[in-house]
């Protein structure tokens, strides 16, 4: 028998311990009854004062500033955080574009390679220096997250070509987390960045900001249920929707 | 040390600022809740690595769509933990899907499931002293489905089956287990 108010389930809905029919009975409940939807979030708001704050790798910050085109905003020292800041450490001198997209010799791209030199290259955007000279130590930086994402084989690859069919970039999707990887982009002015866009839509709607190129990977959201993408030159910063041209489209 | 332009702003302020494609604000709510995102996400996952995509995720979530947070149905924080703790189980039902599909193939490197103690789970947990004493109130049928779903990922199908107890049993205990907890924590000082 179902209850009118599906009581315990709302506890177990707000644990996450619900799966499939039970979990969409709970959801479709909630949608018309206020009351359970308010005793969902009262027993969410009593797990999240079970939550433990410590400081996150600033790795994490890193990726979140680049997959929002915000590359500019140090690492936000978190509350928590009890170590006193460290003083900025000097940006170290910036690769020259060419040593961009180091391949070996069968063609197939040198990641680890890739992630050293695009973390250089990413200062060439200025203060995110500092950002870097937090993370120098990290190995896990973002081409090698790509790499292992690409190597996931349950991953979803799109690859984005310009109207001629030049590769010009790779979408990578594991577990939710998109990396776009550039192949072969002219890099931009500084006025101006990549942007990628889902299509089918009404509209297009911005994935990410990928930055003006130079960087070998950056990071974007794209939501389950994207198929076609397009890239385009916008205003750095990114535009809310598209302005200028496209210069690569995709398919999953 | 925050963002000197959004120190004392509110959460409710700094999640509107969100729909002005305002980063600093988004930088300024990560310094607030980055940690306990992270943190919650990394006992879940038992993985850095995978903890630092899913706190990723939340927060480039919330940029892309800020408008999915509804101030009136509580806190940011909360919301933030909702999100991280639903992306968390996601990728740790995921992973023990794959495990199965592995075990089901023969393949003899597949990963063991994790450990089933409770007391040795929460203990390594290193949760606050009075999150600690909060759960401890709790009696341990009502505590370990609790700490078996939100810290292990698991349905309460999978917890009434690894503590050995009838689901509908665990169900009714797990409600009466967060009820509990909440005064328990009421009387440590914290509102929920």
């Amino acid at each position: 028998m179902t209850p009118v108010h599906p009581t315990d389930d709302l506890a177990l809905y707000a644990l996450d311990a619900l799966e499939g029919a039970e979990r969409e009975a709970v959801e479709a409940h909630l949608a018309s009854c206020p009351a359970c939807a308010a005793e969902v979030e009262e027993h969410q708001a009593t797990l999240a004062a079970l939550a433990t704050d410590e400081a996150p790798p600033p790795a994490v910050w890193q990726r979140i500033a680049a997959g929002i085109g915000a590359t500019g905003i140090p690492t936000p020292l978190p509350v928590t955080s009890s170590a006193p800041a460290a003083p900025p450490p000097t940006a170290p001198v910036a690769a020259g574009p060419t040593h961009l997209r180091p391949r070996s010799r069968d063609g197939r791209p040198r990641w680890a390679l890739i992630g050293a030199v695009a973390a250089a290259a990413l200062v060439v955007g200025g203060a995110v220096g500092v950002v870097l000279g937090n993370t120098r130590d990290e190995p896990d930086d973002l081409a090698e997250l790509a790499a292992a994402a690409l190597d996931d084989p349950d991953a979803g690859v799109a690859t984005l070509a310009t109207g001629d069919g030049r590769p010009a970039a790779r979408v990578v999707v594991d577990e939710g987390t998109g990396y776009v990887l550039v192949d072969d982009l002219p890099a931009l002015g500084p006025g101006e960045t990549y942007q990628l866009w889902k299509l089918g839509g009404d509209v297009p709607v911005s994935l990410g900001v990928i930055g003006d190129g130079r960087a070998g990977v950056a990071v974007v959201g794209v939501p389950a249920g994207t198929t076609d993408m397009a890239l385009s030159t916008e205003p750095a910063g990114g535009s809310p929707a598209p302005t200028g041209d496209i210069v690569a489209t995709g398919t999953f | 040390m925050g963002s000197a332009v959004h120190d004392g702003t509110t959460d409710v302020e700094l999640a509107a600022a969100l729909a002005r494609h305002d980063a600093d604000a988004l930088a300024e709510i990560y310094r607030r809740h980055g940690g306990v995102v992270w943190a919650l996400a990394r006992r879940v996952l038992r993985d850095p690595q995978r903890a630092e995509e899913v706190a990723q995720t939340v927060f480039t979530d919330l940029w892309a769509a800020p408008e999915r947070y509804d101030p009136a149905r509580g806190s940011l924080r909360s919301w933030l933990l909702t999100r991280a703790h639903g992306r968390s189980v996601d990728v740790v039902r995921s992973e023990q899907a794959r495990r199965r599909r592995d075990e089901q193939a023969g393949r003899r490197d597949a990963t063991p499931a994790p450990e089933a103690d409770v007391e040795a789970t929460v203990a390594e947990l290193d949760l606050a002293a009075h999150v600690r004493r909060a759960l401890d109130t709790l009696p341990p049928e009502e505590r370990d489905p609790i700490v078996l779903a939100w810290f292990g990922g698991l349905t309460y199908r999978d917890a009434a089956a690894r503590l050995g107890q009838p689901e509908g049993t665990v169900k009714s205990r797990i409600r009466a287990g967060l009820g509990r907890l909440r005064r328990a924590l009421e009387a440590e000082g914290v509102t929920p």
